[in-house]
């Protein structure tokens, strides 16, 4: 060991978990060096991950508790600021009951935060009203794989890709999202696995696939439908795999008899000829590895669009084998690890089900404390009952719900109608404005812990500065809180270890790990437990945790607002390569801010030239909920009648577009397609921000 | 220079140094490999694989994020670089080139002119040749280049490292330390030692066949469309590149005025070259590519700078996400 002044941690920027190291000047991070020997990222980086010194960097943070006080903050002790959150938690539960306080965690903390997230809900607040950004990003994957395999992970590695000779990428964009992971499909690609590809946008990954499926907005059931329909008509499907190892496979192939190739291209926009190839394409290859995002589940079909898949790849056996699978690729460093902490309404850590007395009474034991019983909320849920008076003090964890959450009009007028926002947070983000506490927290590179990848490792994050001001870890706050708020002190943990310690104890897929064995084993992938000490790089090799699989018929149906002639145009949303969530971190960097304008509308020339729109000019978006002014960038990656807009600028925010309407059962909003119109404004007019909108509208 | 000498092992000459000035040698944390300080307990283990020390010393000479000068609301401050003597220890004869061309890049630049001066050079001679190095086939290795280090270590199996003085303030850094004479087949070892590292790089031949097409203007604008559509613009090739100089300044508030700070920026960034009016001269991310694949290996560039600018470290192989290192992008234009 020597001194050295670079420290190994694992990236704060999506879910692929690539390793850097953090140079560090005195008590400053100052540059980023990728790590060669990494074993996802082999010396790789994306442009967020050389940038992150710029993103966690003291200038901008908040340095000591702040106060509300009229329209301005001011600086407090931690003594006071705490004591005001307990009072404030304790009114609010003592008032409504402790329905009426909850916490939305964050997918960018640690395992260790979360774990004390949930903790702290549960067995402080009395409440399983927790849940974080999982919600809008892969709550329907978590929902739909566990009906259907019975996990809800990705269920390949990303060192898969070089296994599979067909890749299929659906419904995402990994190049620009999980760049590291999208450099893999492109080696693969290079070195001759063929590449399918389904999205309504022209994606880097389309321009280079042998075959892309343009399908239209909405209408994935119908498409992946119609894929099975001419499986089972033409008897692809693999029979001996169903035979051993699904049920449901009659209904499905009855359902599916409905979406002949006229009808579904008909549906979908996509010629019969090319379904034909895809679906054998899928079923021929020897082994095909098939990634999706949020084009399958940001929709109001969510769950079902993710069954769906899993149905294709049940039907052709494409599971539970190297180079197979199908993968989710989790958006946020650690959003597999908030969703396996249990920072959900209906689940403890490791998917252990609230509902089920026996977990209830483990956990209970476990923590010397007696726990919520009645059903949790979902963030949505907080936010609608919030707006109905009837939910009263919320934390927000590093979150940014104000520019990440759909209709932002309404999501702002629950924030505004609670009595008491406390948010946790590195900088004065959209919703820390909202806050009437805001407590100063260590960001990745100023403390210790684990995040869970999409591939379901667990990696070391290390602490490279000392957090600037009195910033602290999450679960040092929760833990003087825990003791405030009921006197109890079993949250005072000396460390991010112990937490680690105390949360193996309590989730069997995490039985086996330590943070000497993650460090030893370069990460350890769940389940991890006496069964597989080392880990899991497969899951569903010999059976699935239910047993046998099930594949579920489901019906095509279209999203919950179309075009009309009101608001003639699809909209949909996207992320660029150069930021990450609400730009909070990715837009304190010179160079990445220097890429874009801030805020872009992605529209087909044919489009560009109805409107009257030139490259780079001013352009005014309305849906039924909101209106912003933003710069068009006139490019053929989307189709005519398909605008899209990424959703990472608080100047020009999409979800004031978003439509909130809901999937059923894990109410994910669908942000993936709404309707709009757009004008374009004068050459000389420069698009006015959301701020500067509202201030008109308030005049 | 002709003093050699035979050192009994790296520790006598790296404790010596120290006596002296901070030493920055590689260093390891388990997997993670830099450079970083020596501590008078550290292992002190030379790795000649570029690929494993993504950064070289590079950030010891430019660094990565620098504050030039303060305003603080009615004069304007410098701020100057360190200056505190320091010895970069175990630097490979690639990376010495690099050095040599950041040393005329910059000679006008005060910050690096000042860490430049204030270290001194130990380079070490490669004893074979590495996965993506062709150091040979541009004049940067693998033995340390005459007059681009101020002293050179020559390592091989089963025998004591010998040492060589590369410059007068080599031999003066050196002076106090009592060393033994080295035998006098000291240099024909030498030059035996080299002869069997260059023979180990292996035939590279896309690498000149690449250069020649790309001289001779007979890379297409398709191809380059086609290379640049996989190019994600991650910076990767130009941060680990040692001859990468391409920074950007900002201006951050600072009382009642402001610091200015320059940061490492990249050729590849869309952002780079764009002008205020819009216009820009590289407008493709595949011009973008061909400009900074031009920018290391062209002849304009090699006629002003009297070599190109890449010294075959082979870095950029590993760093690029989307295959679009200098093998393989030279090998494709060899291939077409």
């Amino acid at each position: 060991m020597g001194t050295l002044c670079s420290v190994a941690t694992t990236c704060p920027f999506c879910g692929v978990g690539c390793g850097m190291a953090l140079r560090t000047e005195g008590t400053r991070v100052v540059g980023i060096e990728p790590l060669p020997r990494h074993r996802i990222s082999c010396g790789q980086l994306c442009a967020k991950g050389y940038a992150a010194a710029q993103g966690i960097d003291p200038r901008d943070r908040v340095l000591r508790p702040l106060l509300r006080q009229g329209g301005d903050f001011c600086e407090t002790s931690w003594d006071d600021a705490l004591e005001r959150v307990s009072e404030a938690l304790r009114d609010a539960v003592a008032e409504l009951g402790p329905a009426a306080a909850g916490v939305i965690s964050c997918a960018r903390a640690t395992n260790e935060d979360n774990y004390a997230a949930q903790k702290f809900a549960r067995a402080v607040l009395q409440t399983n009203n927790v849940d974080h950004c999982a919600r809008i990003c892969h709550s329907p994957s978590v929902a739909g794989l566990r009906q259907t395999l019975g996990s809800g992970a990705m269920t390949n590695s990303i060192d898969d890709i070089e296994r599979a000779d067909l890749i299929v990428i659906c419904g995402c964009d990994p190049t620009e999202n999980h760049s590291v992971l999208g450099g893999r499909v492109m080696a693969a690609k290079l070195r001759g696995a063929r590449l399918l590809v389904i999205d309504p946008r022209k994606t880097r990954l389309a321009r280079m696939a042998d075959l892309h499926l343009q399908l239209a907005p909405g209408t994935n059931i119908a498409l992946l439908n119609g894929l099975l329909h001419i499986i089972f008509a033409r008897g692809w499907q693999n029979r001996e795999f169903l035979e051993a190892r699904v049920d449901g496979v009659e209904a499905v192939a009855e359902k599916v008899r409905d979406y002949d190739p006229a009808r579904v291209e008909a549906i979908t926009g996509v010629p019969a000829t090319d379904l034909e190839r895809a679906a054998r394409m899928y079923t021929e290859a020897e082994a095909a590895l098939l990634c999706y995002g949020m084009g399958i589940t940001q929709h109001t079909t969510g769950t079902n669009n993710v069954m769906a898949v899993s149905n294709l790849v049940l039907a052709a056996g494409q599971i539970g084998r190297p180079g197979t699978g199908i993968n989710p690729l989790r958006g946020q460093n650690n959003v597999q690890g908030a969703c396996d902490m249990g920072a959900l309404p209906n689940v403890y850590p490791g998917y252990q089900p609230v509902a089920d007395a026996a977990v209830r009474a483990k956990f209970a034991s476990a923590w010397g404390r007696e726990v919520a019983s009645a059903p949790g909320l979902t963030s949505l849920g907080m936010q609608k009952a919030a707006r109905d008076s009837a939910f009263r003090a919320m934390i927000i964890m590093g979150e940014d719900p104000v520019v990440t959450d759909p209709d932002q009009n309404q999501v702002e007028a629950a924030l505004r109608a609670l009595d008491t926002l406390v948010v946790f947070e590195l900088t004065l983000t959209e919703t820390a404005k909202l806050a009437d506490v805001v407590l100063p927290v260590a960001s990745f590179a100023e403390k210790d812990g684990t995040f869970t990848n999409c591939e379901r490792r667990v990696q070391r994050v290390r602490a490279a500065v000392p957090p600037p001001g009195e910033a602290r870890p999450d679960w040092w706050i929760l833990g003087k809180l825990a003791r405030r708020v009921a006197g109890y002190e079993g949250m005072a943990y000396d460390g991010a270890e112990a937490i680690f310690d105390e949360l193996t104890s309590l989730t069997p897929s995490y039985s086996a790990m330590s943070y000497p064995r993650i460090e030893q084993r370069g990460g350890l992938q769940w389940p991890c437990d006496a069964e597989h000490p080392d880990g899991t790089p497969y899951l569903h090799a010999g059976r699935f945790p239910i047993g046998r699989a099930r594949m579920v018929p489901l019906e095509h149906q279209g999203p919950a607002e179309r075009p009309d002639s009101e608001y003639p145009l699809w909209l949909t949303t996207q992320r660029l390569h150069y930021h990450y969530g609400c730009g909070s971190m990715t837009r304190k960097s010179p160079l990445l801010e220097r890429e874009t304008p801030p805020g872009l509308l992605f529209i087909h020339p044919d489009d560009a030239a109805t409107h009257g729109l030139v490259q780079g000019g001013g352009v005014r978006v309305c849906s039924r909920r909101g209106v912003v002014e933003t710069r068009a960038l006139i490019s053929d990656q989307v189709p005519p009648g398909l605008v899209s807009m990424p959703y990472h600028f608080k100047e020009a925010p999409s979800n004031q577009l978003t439509n909130d309407a809901q999937d059923p059962l894990t109410k994910m909003p669908e942000l993936k397609a709404c309707a709009v119109r757009i004008e374009a404004l004068p050459a000389e007019v420069a698009p006015r921000t959301r701020a500067e909108l509202a201030q008109e509208a308030a005049r | 220079m002709s003093d050699v000498y035979e050192l009994t092992g790296l520790r006598q000459l790296a404790d010596h140094l120290a006596r002296e000035a901070r030493v920055v040698a590689p260093q390891h944390d388990g997997e993670h490999r830099c450079f970083a300080l020596l501590s008078e307990d550290g292992d002190l283990e030379i790795c000649r694989e570029p690929s494993q020390l993504p950064l070289a010393a590079k950030p010891f000479l430019f660094a990565e994020r620098e504050s030039l000068f303060v305003f603080d609301g009615a004069r304007f401050v410098e701020t100057p670089a360190p200056s505190e003597p320091l010895v970069l220890f175990g630097l490979t004869a690639c990376d010495l080139t690099a050095i040599a061309y950041l040393d005329r890049f910059f000679e006008g630049d005060p910050h690096y002119v000042a860490r430049r001066r204030a270290a001194l050079l130990v380079g070490v001679d490669c004893e074979r040749g590495c996965r993506d190095g062709f150091c040979d086939a541009m004049d940067a290795g693998p033995g340390v280049r005459d007059g681009s280090a101020d002293l050179v270590v020559h390592t091989a199996p089963d025998a004591s490292p010998l040492l060589f003085i590369g410059s007068e303030r080599g031999a003066a850094a050196v002076a106090g330390l009592a060393l033994e004479p080295a035998p006098a087949d000291a240099t024909e070892r030498r030059a035996r030692g080299l002869e069997a590292a260059e023979a180990s790089l292996g035939a590279r031949p896309h690498i000149a066949a690449g250069i020649a097409r790309l001289d001779a203007g007979e890379v297409s604008a398709e191809l380059w469309e086609e290379l640049g559509l996989r190019c994600l613009a991650c910076s990767g090739c130009t941060t680990v590149c040692p001859t990468c100089t391409c920074f950007t300044t900002t201006d951050e508030p600072e009382g009642d005025g402001a610091r200015r700070l320059r940061y490492w920026d990249s050729c590849l960034f869309e952002g780079f070259q764009r002008e205020a009016s819009g216009h820009h001269p590289a407008p493709t991310a595949g011009m973008r590519l061909e400009r900074f694949f031009r920018h290391k290996l062209g002849e304009p560039v090699r006629a002003r700078f009297g070599r190109a600018t890449c010294v075959g470290c082979g870095r950029c192989e590993s760093a690029c996400p989307a295959v679009l290192g200098i093998h393989s992008t030279l090998g494709r234009i060899a291939a077409t």
